[in-house]
Parts: C-alpha cells; sequence; structure tokens
C-alpha cells in the first residue's frame, strides 16, 4: 500500500440548511488516481473544494504530509502543492499568458513589489516548453487561444508547481478527444511522478480507465469505495443512484416511429465561415439528432435554426403556417424551444428564482388583459417543476443553488410550461449526472409519443444511436451522411462519418 | 524588425487618431494653425489625462466612482486654501494636495470595504457629502491661488509634470501586483477570486490609487486655472467625472494592444480637440454637450460592447452575427 498523503477525516459542509457533505472520509495516496463519483449535488465537488481550500469545512479534520491542514485559501493550498482544476474557465481575458499563469503569485517575479516581466514571460516560456506547448506565446493576449489552449495552459502552470496532490474536477468535460488524451497521458505521468489525483467525472469509462479506487456519494454522504475489479460502470451507476438500473436508459425501440408531416424545413442554411448548404427537415413526433466533432459547425447550426444567429443563406421555416424563424423572438413565439449546451450562460437568469425561469417564457399564456396574477405564475412553476421532479426546497430556491442536473431539469420545464411543440437541444445531458440523464431520456421519449418534435446535437454518439429515430452527421460545416434508427448501427459507423 | 512592426501595430490608433483629429481641427478652425496653437493643443490633453488614469483604476476594477470629481474640488478647497494660509509654498501645496486627496480616496474605499455595497452607490452618496462639504468651507468661496502655486501651469513644468504622472501611473498599472490585480478582478472576479486574489481588498485599494491621480489633478488643474470654485451639492462634480470617464473609453477603444496608459492620453487629446473644434464651429454649449454625450455613448459601445461592431463588420464581409 502507497503512503497516506492527505486524510480528510469525518468531514462536513453545510451551506445554511443544505448539508451539502456530512461525515465524509477519504484517503489521498501517493502515486494513486482516486475517483469521485455520485450524481450531482452529491458533495463530491464540495468535498474536493475543501481540500483545495475553496471552502473551509464545517467540521473534520484534514492532516496533509502528517500535519494539521486548513487552507485559508486556494493560494494557500496551491502553496502547499495541492493543485485544483476545474470545468470552468480558469484564466481571464485581456492578460497575456505568462501574466494568468503566474495569477496571485506575482510575488514571486517581484522586487521590492515590482513586477519583473521579463522574468514572468521567461518563466512561462519555460513551463510551457516543459509541457510540449512551444506554440504558446506567454506574451500573447490569453483570449487569443482557444478553450481548450487555455484549459492546458491552466494544466501547465498547475504542473509547474510540482503538485503533491492534483484535483481534476470535470476537466475533461469541456475538452474534445484530442484534449481529453493530454490530460490522461498528463495523470498517467503525474502518478508514475508519485502525485496523489483525485478526479471527478460523470464519464464512468474515463474514470474506469483511469482510477485506482474509486469512492462513491450519495446526497452528501459517503456510499462506498471501489477496488481493481470492482470499479465497473454497472457497479459505480448502482451505488450511485442506490437502485439496480435495469438495462439501457436509452429509447428500448429499435424503429423509426415518426409520422409523415414534416413541421421544420430548414433549406440551403449557411453561415459564412461556420457550415454551408444545410437542408434537412424534422417531422412530427421525430427525434433527430445530429452528431459532428465539436468544431464542425453543429452547435452554431442549432443556433441558426432557432434564431440565435443570422444566417448568411438559407431559411428555416415551420411548414404548418409558414413562418420563417428568422429571430429567437418568433421562434418562441411559434413554440420552438432552444435548450443551448452552456445553460449557465445562455439560459438560465442564475440571480432568480426557479419560478421565475420557469415562467420566464410563459408570460402571455398566463397574463389576463394587463395583468399576470402572482398565484398563477406560482401555480404554473409549481406545476411544471413538480411535474418533472426538480430537486428543490420550493420554486423560490435561487437556480444558482441547484446542481447542474436540477438546473437543466428547470429549463426543460420552462420549455414544457411554454407547450413548446418542437424543441432544440444541444448536449441535453452534457456535465450531468447518470439519474437525471436517465429522467430526460425518459421525458424526450414521452415528448415524442406526445407528438412533439426535438432536433438535438450531441458529443455522445451512444446518445445519438439510442435516442434519435435519424442521425445526421456533420463534417467541415457540411452534411456528410445521414443515418436511420436500426438495432445494428454502431458507434464506430458513426465515427467514420464524422472523422 | 517584426518586433517594431508589431509595436507600431499596436500604438498605430492611438497615434492616428488624435493627428486625424487635429488635421479636423486645422480644417475647421484656422487661426489654430500655427505650431505653438498645436503644441498648446497637446498641452490641454495633460490635466484630465491625469484625472483619467485614477478614472481608469476604478473602471478596470469594476469600480463605478462618482466621488472623484467632487474629492478633486473638496482636495482643491483645502490644500490650496490651507498651502496659501500657512504659506506653505509650492512643495506644502504638492504635499497636501496629495494627503488630503488620498484621505478623501481613503474614506471612500474603506465605506466601500465596511458596507459592501455597490461603488455606484457609496461614491455618490460620498459625492454629495464631499460637495456640500465644498459649500460650507470658507464660505462657499472656493479657493483662487496665487501665482505662486501655478508653477506646473507654465512650460517646462507642465511638461515635465506630466511626465511624471505618466510614470507613475504605468508604474503602477504595469509594474505593481495592484496593477495586474485591478486587471484580473474587472475583467473576472472570480477566477481571480480562485487565484487567492481578494475582490473587495482589490477595488478598495484601486478607490485610494484613484485618490492619488486626484490629487495630481488638483496640482495641475489649479496651476493652470488658479481657481476652482464650490460645487453644488446636487453632483455638480459629475461633469469632471463624465470628462474623465469619456477620456478612458476614447483610450480603452483605441488602445487595442498598446498602452493604455497613452492610449488614454490620446483619449483626453481627442476629447479635447472634439470640444475645441465644436466651439470653432461655433456650436452652442448645449449642442456641444449633446455631442459630446452622444461620443460617450459610441464609445461606450464599442469598448464594452465589441461584439456590435464585429458584427457590422462580419455582415459587411458576410461573416456569423449574433442576434
Amino acid at each position: 500500500m502507497e503512503e497516506i498523503i492527505l486524510k480528510a477525516e469525518n468531514m462536513f459542509k453545510e451551506f445554511g440548511a443544505t448539508k451539502a457533505v456530512s461525515d465524509v472520509t477519504l484517503e489521498l495516496r501517493k502515486g494513486c488516481v482516486l475517483g469521485l463519483v455520485g450524481e450531482n449535488g452529491s458533495g463530491k465537488s464540495t468535498l474536493s473544494s475543501m481540500i483545495a481550500g475553496v471552502y473551509p469545512p464545517t467540521k473534520g479534520v484534514m492532516t496533509y504530509k502528517g500535519e494539521e491542514y486548513r487552507p485559508k485559501s486556494v493560494l494557500d493550498a496551491r502553496k502547499a502543492g495541492i493543485q485544483y482544476l476545474t470545468q470552468e474557465q480558469g484564466t481571464i481575458d485581456g492578460m497575456t499568458v505568462a501574466e494568468n499563469m503566474f495569477l496571485g503569485e506575482e510575488d514571486q517575479m517581484s522586487k521590492m513589489g515590482n513586477v519583473s516581466i521579463k522574468k514572468l514571460n521567461l518563466l512561462a516560456r519555460k513551463i510551457l516548453d516543459e509541457n510540449g506547448m512551444n506554440y504558446v506565446n506567454p506574451k500573447a493576449m490569453v483570449e487569443t487561444y482557444s478553450f481548450e489552449d487555455r484549459k492546458m495552459i491552466e494544466t501547465a502552470r498547475a504542473l509547474s508547481h510540482q503538485p503533491a496532490i492534483l484535483i481534476i474536477d470535470e476537466t475533461t468535460t469541456a475538452l474534445s478527444q484530442k484534449g481529453r488524451e493530454r490530460i490522461y497521458e498528463i495523470i498517467f505521468e503525474q502518478k508514475k511522478a508519485g502525485t496523489a489525483i483525485v478526479i471527478i467525472s460523470h464519464d464512468l469509462d474515463e474514470v474506469q480507465k483511469l482510477c485506482d479506487e474509486v469512492l462513491i456519494m450519495r446526497d452528501g454522504v459517503y456510499v462506498d469505495t471501489l477496488k481493481g475489479d470492482e470499479i465497473n460502470a454497472h457497479n459505480m451507476r448502482e451505488k450511485m443512484i442506490g437502485r439496480t438500473m435495469e438495462g439501457s436508459y436509452y429509447r428500448g425501440d429499435f424503429e423509426c416511429t415518426y409520422e409523415d408531416e414534416v413541421v421544420l424545413e430548414v433549406k440551403d442554411l449557411s453561415v459564412w465561415g461556420i457550415f454551408s448548404d444545410v437542408s434537412f427537415e424534422l417531422h412530427k413526433g421525430e427525434i433527430l439528432g445530429i452528431g459532428g466533432l465539436s468544431e464542425c459547425g453543429m452547435h452554431e447550426l442549432l443556433k441558426t435554426v432557432f434564431g440565435a444567429i443570422r444566417p448568411t443563406s438559407g431559411s428555416v421555416t415551420l411548414v404548418q403556417n409558414q413562418v420563417a424563424l428568422k429571430n429567437t423572438t418568433v421562434s418562441v413565439k411559434n413554440k420552438v424551444a432552444y435548450i443551448p449546451k452552456d445553460r449557465d450562460k445562455e439560459s438560465l437568469f442564475q440571480p432568480t428564482s426557479i419560478k421565475d425561469n420557469i415562467v420566464a417564457s410563459s408570460y402571455d399564456k398566463i397574463k389576463k388583459g394587463f395583468f399576470i396574477k402572482p398565484s398563477d405564475e406560482k401555480k404554473l412553476a409549481d406545476e411544471q417543476a413538480k411535474k418533472i421532479e426538480v430537486k428543490m426546497q420550493n420554486i423560490e430556491q435561487l437556480i444558482r443553488d441547484l446542481s447542474g442536473g436540477n438546473k437543466q431539469k428547470v429549463v426543460i420545464a420552462k420549455w414544457i410550461a411554454n407547450e413548446s411543440q418542437i424543441f432544440i437541444m444541444d448536449c441535453p445531458t452534457r456535465g450531468i449526472d447518470i439519474g437525471v440523464k436517465a429522467k430526460i431520456y425518459k421525458l424526450m421519449d414521452t415528448l415524442k409519443h406526445e407528438g412533439i418534435s426535438i432536433l438535438m446535437v450531441s458529443e455522445e454518439m451512444m446518445e445519438l444511436i439510442g435516442m434519435a429515430d435519424r442521425i445526421i452527421t456533420m463534417k467541415d460545416g457540411r452534411l456528410s451522411k445521414e443515418f436511420t434508427r436500426s438495432k445494428d448501427l454502431s458507434e464506430s459507423t458513426i465515427i467514420s462519418a464524422i472523422v | 524588425m517584426n518586433k517594431l512592426l508589431e509595436t507600431i501595430k499596436n500604438y498605430a490608433l492611438s497615434v492616428i487618431m488624435p493627428v486625424i483629429m487635429i488635421i479636423l481641427l486645422l480644417i475647421v478652425s484656422p487661426e489654430t494653425r500655427s505650431a505653438n496653437a498645436i503644441i498648446s493643443l497637446l498641452r490641454q490633453g495633460f490635466a484630465p489625462a491625469v484625472l483619467g488614469w485614477g478614472v481608469l483604476f476604478n473602471m478596470k476594477a469594476g469600480n463605478w466612482d462618482f466621488s472623484i470629481g467632487a474629492r478633486f474640488v473638496l482636495g482643491s478647497i483645502l490644500a490650496g486654501n490651507l498651502a496659501m494660509s500657512l504659506h506653505l509654498g509650492m512643495p506644502g501645496f504638492i504635499v497636501l494636495a496629495l494627503v488630503i486627496s488620498l484621505v478623501l480616496s481613503t474614506i471612500v474605499g474603506f465605506a466601500y470595504k465596511l458596507l459592501r455595497i455597490p461603488t455606484l452607490i457609496v461614491s455618490i452618496g460620498i459625492c454629495l457629502i464631499f460637495e456640500s462639504i465644498t459649500r460650507i468651507l470658507y464660505g462657499g468661496a472656493g479657493v483662487h491661488v496665487s501665482s505662486e502655486y501655478m508653477l506646473f501651469g507654465k512650460s517646462p513644468y507642465d511638461v515635465i509634470a506630466f511626465a511624471v504622472c505618466f510614470g507613475i501611473a504605468a508604474y503602477i498599472y504595469y509594474k505593481r501586483k495592484l496593477g495586474y490585480n485591478v486587471r484580473a478582478v474587472g475583467t473576472n472576479p472570480v477566477v481571480a477570486q480562485t487565484n487567492g486574489i481578494n475582490a473587495v481588498t482589490t477595488k478598495t485599494n484601486a478607490l485610494i490609487v484613484s485618490g492619488l491621480f486626484a490629487g495630481l489633478y488638483c496640482i495641475l488643474s489649479l496651476s493652470k486655472t488658479g481657481v476652482c470654485a464650490a460645487v453644488s451639492g446636487t453632483l455638480g462634480s459629475a461633469a469632471t467625472v463624465f470628462d474623465a470617464m469619456m477620456c478612458v473609453l476614447i483610450g480603452m477603444a483605441i488602445c487595442g494592444k498598446g498602452n493604455i496608459i497613452f492610449s488614454l492620453y490620446s483619449g483626453a487629446l481627442i476629447a479635447q480637440i472634439l470640444k475645441m473644434g465644436m466651439m470653432a464651429i461655433g456650436l452652442p454649449t448645449t449642442y456641444n454637450k449633446v455631442v459630446i454625450a452622444l461620443f460617450v455613448i459610441l464609445f461606450m459601445v464599442s469598448s464594452t460592447r465589441g461584439d456590435v461592431f464585429d458584427g457590422l463588420k462580419n455582415r459587411l464581409f458576410h461573416k456569423t452575427k449574433t442576434v
């Protein structure tokens, strides 16, 4: 057994009345990779945040390298040798790559309080080179690089400190396969170097591939630790949601079961430099999936269909009433819903309540003359939130306090409340645990059977195969192939059409 | 060679824009067509740029500070009158102006830190108090300094003083930790906080540092005009704040990858030329203000809503436009 480098015993964290973590103990060992898994809101990020100095624990003792450890801040933890990589962007626009790499640590590069830019750039150059990033200019503004490069800059910064503990909190979620592979390489290298690694991920295959041990949490409480052969997707899934999951959580049938009626027609749609000449039809009661590499233009295509991006040429038409979807107002008015990939930034009003978010697109529906009765607002929000099983204290709870999965439920509830007939979904289960995922798939199936049409982009091949009636693939901004729902359709067949 | 080209590219707009404005002014106002007039024009931008640097620290840190004008007026009245009554001379006046300005800005900074309410509200509240004090002190007569205290209004002292102020601003903004922290907190307070930067402390420090530039502005401004009148107590000092903000907004819009301290001087110059140009063509004061206000909005849009201009550019060149 490897040497224990950090022990967190009987950890508790409470946010007001919410118990985020209750009595959890974990051990991190030198050169070992520990997976932290659990549904959204299970407390895994809160637990790792306490180790990384983001939050102080409400109760509990941490021992690091044999001594009591109480980080006052992230910087404090970082100085002690604990690095924390998150899913969100950790670099700041308007500053150079080098400035970002030493953010909060300028003192190291200072003499009498004067920051040496030359020293800053030189050291950044050295670190970038050591991490195979010689194409990155430390003097360049960080915003000139892609999200993925920026994530790798953060990673290089973290590694430059030769961490004793490296926490990777859903970092791979937003990365392409290439980016993920690079993170996996780093994990293996760091493991060899004796770093204790914590991985938080919803990708159970990834967890299985990388981890020596997996600690499972549910509702803030420790459930079990899996080791060796016990680490497999089935075991983890069962312990995460606390019940046996029979078979697959996708659609059970393998038939194309949509109606002949075309509800939406996309004709020769192009956005200069992004995608060209895209044409397809969406039928009543159909789930039409679109797959491709992240940069192939599929995300922008959905935005264009919804009217959030103005196309250079082509048209999007609602067939029944021959309405052209020219902007988002027309779309919403005509019962077209859009669920974006980034729900936090593009879909939710974070500082407001669940109620306000659910009724946001339904005021026309509930207004009586010039007035909107608060009781009607409350009734509508309450009905929808309960129908879709949002885990909440009440509908007045603030959106920002919900977990990712529950936020997504609110987004969907908002459009159901609006009685939308066409759902445009961009990666509807991104960053969501399997419990909520299963519920969303079930809901999509229900909507389909109610005659509602769904246009869905997904970066998960299995999601497309499991849910869509038809799958259209995109490559370099153009449609490349179309597949019909079938039992024999495999991931490799689709991948060959998109790569 | 590449480095030189890069530098030229970075500063191009900050140099070209004032040059174009000067040419336009020369066209509409024949009396400005002399070397002396142009040099005098370049000097017009000194004082507003200095106050603008103070405002820059605040705006970059995400502070909306409407008290800087009132602080300048109160600082000028106190420092000028005290220096004269105590016969302290120019050195004493400089020290007093800086110390009083820093004290006043520290009051604003700590009020913000203590109350933890938006800087906009704190600064307006304190602005009203400071403005009222200017009406109480010295019977509301303001200050009228003797020529002894107007050293930096004359050449070459004004250039020297401006160069020193420029050096201080660039040093704090680009070389001190505070400069880094201000930029980080202003752009993304969450990430800054995650990196161990205390957002509230940084915003407080930015407010305090702006006091240093308000003090320097007192010295330059009084040196130039010799007079500073008390203000109304109903945000009468707001014009000073808006003028400085305009310099910052223009500076930010034309800065690109260049030095913002330099660009802000260009911004101050452009603002001054705009005012002079409007006077030259005989535009009534009311319209004059309308034009200035329109320019403020235009530059505000260009510096904070880059997407509007990108969208316009993209539409012209058939690229994507987010609605």
